[in-house]
C-alpha cells in the first residue's frame, strides 16, 4: 500500500475527518501531516478577510507584493529620461519608456521573485515611429481633407479591437516572471464581439446593460492571458459589476443633486442682492465654474469607488490554474485620496511630482494586492510559442502598438 | 572577493534555484546556495547583462537561454560592465546631473516650444504645394456649406458693388498671391465673420455686412486683414503646429494617463492659442501697413474692430487671455490707432 496519500485536493472539512478517523499510532506521518495542513488552513483563514470565500486547495504560501523602487532613485532616472527626449526631439523617448518600465517591472516582488521587462528601445522605437506616421497622415488628410479625414477615423474605431489586441499581446509577451513569459492569445474574432459590438449594443439599450459588456471586457481580457504553459481564469460576477455601476452613478448623482441646489440657491440669493450687470455676467462665469468644479468632484468620487470596488473584485476572483490566486483590498478612500493628492501635486510642481506620483502609485497598488502561490509555481514551463499562432505571436513582438487601454 | 544571493532560472521553467555568486579568476562562478557545490562558471564573453538600472539586482543571462538574478556589489558591476552602457547610469544616479538636468529640462522645453516648433511649423508650411491648398479650401468650404452657412441673402447689386471696390484694393496692394477669391455666405451660427482659406478664398458674412452697415472703409480694413492670414500662409501654419505640438506632447508625456490628460489638454490649447495670438497680430500689422501704403487713415481699422468690439463681452483678466485664440480686442484697437508706432 501507498505509504504517502496526496491530501493536497482535500478540504478542511475533509481534512478534519481524516484526522478523526486515522490511526496515529500505525501513521504518525500521516496524521502530522494532517496536522500540518490543517493548521495552514486555519491560519490563511484568520490573514484574510472574512468575505473572501475561495476553493482553499493547498496553499504553498501567502504573498505580499513588494515595491522596493523609491521617490528619490526614480527622480534622478526620469529628469535625465525627460532630457534625453526632449534634446534628441523624442527619439530617445523609447529608451526612456524601457528604462521606466524595467525599473518598476524589477522593483516589483512577488514571493521573492522580480518581474522583468524584456522589451528592446527598438521594438518601443519601431512601434512609436509607425504610429507617428499614421498619426500625421490622418491628422494632414483630416485637416485638408475633411471628409476622407472622416472616413480613416472611422475605419480606425472599427479597428480598435485589433489594435487591443496587438498592444496586449506585446505588453504581456514582454511581461516575465522567474524567467517565465506571460502572453496573451484571445481571439480577434471575439475582441471584435466584445470590445466593438457589444458597447455599440449597449447604446441601444440605454446602457443598461453597460456592466455586463464591462464584466465581458475584463473577463476576455483576463481569460486571454497566461503565464507561461498556464492559463489565467477569472469568475466575475455580473452582480457586482451592476452594483459597483449603480453605486458610482448614484455617487455621482447624488453629488450633482446636493451642489447643484446648492449653486442654484446661493446664485438667486446674490442676483436678487445686487443686480448690475456686470456682477451678473461674474455671477455666471462663476456658476459654470462651480458646475465644472461638480462634474469634477463626481468624477473623482464615482470612479475612485467604481475602480476600487472592481479591481478588489477582480483580484480576489482571478486565479492562475495551479500556480496563484490573488486577493485585493484597495480601500475607495485610500484611493480616491491617491488620485487626487497625485494629480494636485503633479500641477502645483508643474509636473515635478510625477516620479513622486508614479512611485506612491505602485507601492499603494502592490500593498493592497496579495498573492496565494500554489504548488504548480515550480512546475510552470515556457509555453512552446509554436502552438498557438506562431505568426501572430512573432508579428507582435516585432513593434509596440502603444494604445491607451481606457 | 564578496559572495551575493541571488537565483538561477532555467530556460525551460520549472523550480527557480537559490544559488550564491562570486567573481573569481574573471569568471562569473554560481554555486548551490544549500551546499554550496558548484553549479556552473561563466566568462565574462558568455555572460549578457542588462544595463544597470537603480538600486536593481543584476539581471544575466547565460548561455542556452539561462538566466541569473542577483544582488550586485561595485567589482560585480564593473565586470559586468566593462564601461559599456555605464556612462546613462552615471548620470541617473550623479547629483551633478541631476541639477543639470533639472536647469536644463525647462530651458530646453522652453526652447523647444517656443523656437523650434513655430519654425518648423513655418517651414514645413512653405512647402505645401498650392494643389493641396486649393483642394483643402475647396473641401473646408463644402462642409461649412453643408453643415452651417448658407448662401447670402444679400441683393446682387449689393455684393456685386463691395466685389468691385474689393477687387480695387486687391489691385493695388503688395502680396505675392496670386488670386484671391471673395465669397459671400449666410453666416448662421459663426454670426458676424470673416475668414480666409489658405487657396486665397476669402468669406464674408452678411451679418458682418449688416454689422458695418456697408461702409466700404471698413470692410476694406477687414478684407486686408484676411489677406494678411493668406500671405503669411497662415491656415497651413496653424495645421503644422498643431500636428507638431500633439505628437510631441503626446510622445514625451504619452505615459502619463488619467487625470493629467486634462492638464496635457489645457498645455496644448495655451501653445495653440499663442501661435493663433501671433497670426492676428502678424495680419493685423499687414493691414495696417496696407492702408498706410495707399495712404488711407489706419484708423478705420480700428473703427472695424471697436464694431466688433460690441459683440464680445469684456475680459480684462490676463490669464483668461492664454485661453483665447485672439488677442484682446482692446489692445488691437490701440495697436491700429496707434499706426506710426508699429512696424
Amino acid at each position: 500500500m501507498d505509504s504517502s496519500i496526496d491530501y493536497s485536493q482535500y478540504s478542511l472539512s475533509e481534512l478534519k475527518d481524516a484526522r478523526r478517523s486515522i490511526d496515529a499510532q500505525r501513521y504518525p506521518e500521516r496524521a502530522a501531516e494532517l496536522e500540518r495542513r490543517i493548521a495552514a488552513f486555519s491560519a490563511q483563514a484568520a490573514s484574510e478577510p472574512a468575505s473572501v470565500s475561495r476553493e482553499q486547495n493547498d496553499v504553498l504560501r501567502h504573498s505580499p507584493v513588494t515595491f522596493y523602487g523609491s521617490t528619490g532613485e526614480y527622480f534622478s532616472i526620469w529628469i535625465v529620461n525627460v532630457l534625453l527626449s526632449i534634446v534628441t526631439l523624442g527619439i530617445y523617448s523609447a529608451w526612456a519608456k524601457v528604462r521606466t518600465n524595467r525599473y518598476f517591472y524589477a522593483n516589483t516582488d512577488i514571493d521573492g521573485h522580480r518581474f522583468t521587462y524584456l522589451a528592446t528601445p527598438l521594438q518601443i522605437l519601431k512601434g512609436r515611429l509607425i504610429a507617428v506616421c499614421l498619426f500625421a497622415c490622418y491628422f494632414l488628410l483630416s485637416s485638408l481633407h475633411p471628409l476622407a479625414g472622416a472616413i480613416v477615423a472611422l475605419t480606425l474605431a472599427v479597428l480598435t479591437p485589433v489594435l487591443v489586441v496587438l498592444s496586449y499581446r506585446f505588453k504581456l509577451r514582454m511581461t516575465a516572471y522567474r524567467h517565465v513569459r506571460f502572453h496573451f492569445d484571445g481571439s480577434i474574432k471575439r475582441a471584435f464581439v466584445v470590445l466593438l459590438l457589444l458597447p455599440i449594443a449597449s447604446v441601444f439599450t440605454l446602457y443598461t446593460i453597460l456592466p455586463i459588456v464591462l464584466k465581458k471586457i475584463d473577463a476576455y481580457l483576463i481569460d486571454g492571458s497566461g503565464y507561461g504553459d498556464r492559463q489565467f481564469s477569472s469568475r466575475l460576477s455580473t452582480a457586482e459589476y451592476y452594483g459597483s455601476g449603480l453605486g458610482a452613478l448614484g455617487i455621482a448623482m447624488g453629488i450633482f443633486m446636493v451642489g447643484g441646489l446648492l449653486l442654484g440657491v446661493s446664485f438667486t440669493l446674490l442676483v436678487t442682492e445686487r443686480p448690475t450687470d456686470e456682477l451678473q455676467e461674474g455671477m455666471v462665469s462663476l456658476l459654470s465654474m462651480g458646475f465644472f468644479a461638480l462634474y469634477g468632484i463626481a468624477y473623482v468620487l464615482a470612479s475612485g469607488f467604481y475602480s476600487a470596488r472592481i479591481r478588489n473584485h477582480i483580484f480576489t476572483h482571478t486565479g492562475v490554474e495551479g500556480v496563484a490566486e490573488f486577493s485585493s483590498n484597495v480601500g475607495v478612500w485610500a484611493l480616491i485620496w491617491l488620485r487626487v493628492s497625485n494629480m494636485l501635486g503633479i500641477v502645483c510642481s508643474l509636473g515635478l511630482a510625477i516620479p513622486w506620483a508614479r512611485v506612491r502609485s505602485a507601492r499603494f497598488y502592490a500593498n493592497a494586492t496579495q498573492v496565494a502561490i500554489l504548488p504548480g509555481i515550480e512546475e510552470v514551463v515556457a509555453d512552446d510559442p509554436s502552438k498557438v499562432g506562431a505568426l501572430g505571436d512573432e508579428a507582435a513582438t516585432l513593434f509596440d502598438v502603444d494604445v491607451a487601454l481606457g | 572577493m564578496p559572495t551575493v544571493k541571488g537565483f538561477f532560472y532555467s530556460a525551460k521553467g520549472g523550480p527557480a534555484l537559490p544559488v550564491r555568486c562570486s567573481l573569481e579568476n574573471d569568471h562569473l562562478v554560481v554555486r548551490y546556495e544549500n551546499n554550496n557545490t558548484l553549479l556552473g562558471q561563466y566568462p565574462w564573453l558568455s555572460c549578457v547583462a542588462e544595463s544597470k538600472l537603480g538600486n536593481l539586482p543584476r539581471e544575466i543571462y547565460l548561455p542556452q537561454g539561462d538566466k541569473i538574478v542577483c544582488e550586485t556589489f561595485h567589482a560585480l558591476d564593473q565586470w559586468l560592465d566593462k564601461g559599456k552602457g555605464a556612462t546613462l547610469f552615471a548620470m541617473e544616479s550623479q547629483r551633478k546631473w541631476l541639477i543639470v538636468s533639472l536647469l536644463l529640462v525647462p530651458l530646453s522645453l522652453y526652447g523647444l516650444l517656443g523656437f523650434l516648433l513655430p519654425w518648423a511649423a513655418v517651414n514645413f508650411a512653405a512647402y505645401v504645394p498650392e494643389s493641396v491648398k486649393h483642394m483643402a479650401s475647396k473641401q473646408t468650404l463644402q462642409v461649412l456649406d453643408y453643415s452651417m452657412m448658407g448662401p447670402s441673402q444679400l441683393p446682387l447689386a449689393e455684393k456685386e458693388q463691395i466685389r468691385a471696390q474689393f477687387n480695387q484694393v486687391l489691385a493695388v496692394i503688395h502680396t505675392r498671391h496670386k488670386a484671391f477669391n471673395i465669397v459671400f455666405r449666410q453666416g448662421g451660427p459663426l454670426g458676424p465673420n470673416a475668414f480666409a482659406l489658405p487657396d486665397g478664398t476669402i468669406v464674408f458674412t452678411d451679418e458682418i455686412i449688416n454689422l458695418v452697415d456697408n461702409q466700404q472703409d471698413l470692410l476694406d480694413a477687414i478684407l486686408l486683414h484676411e489677406v494678411g492670414h493668406v500671405e503669411h500662409n497662415h491656415s497651413m501654419q496653424m495645421v503644422a503646429q498643431s500636428l507638431f505640438a500633439t505628437i510631441m506632447i503626446s510622445t514625451y508625456f504619452g505615459d502619463v494617463t488619467g487625470a493629467l490628460d486634462l492638464f496635457m489638454g489645457v498645455g496644448s490649447t495655451v501653445l495653440h492659442n499663442q501661435f493663433s495670438q501671433e497670426h492676428e497680430w502678424e495680419a493685423d500689422n499687414y493691414a495696417l501697413a496696407q492702408l498706410k501704403a495707399m495712404h488711407r487713415d489706419p484708423a478705420i481699422f480700428a473703427q472695424a474692430m471697436e464694431k466688433l468690439a460690441l459683440l464680445m463681452p469684456s475680459t480684462n483678466e490676463s490669464v483668461s487671455q492664454w485661453f483665447s485664440s485672439h488677442p484682446r480686442i482692446e489692445a488691437r484697437i490701440e495697436n491700429a490707432s496707434n499706426g506710426d508706432a508699429t512696424p
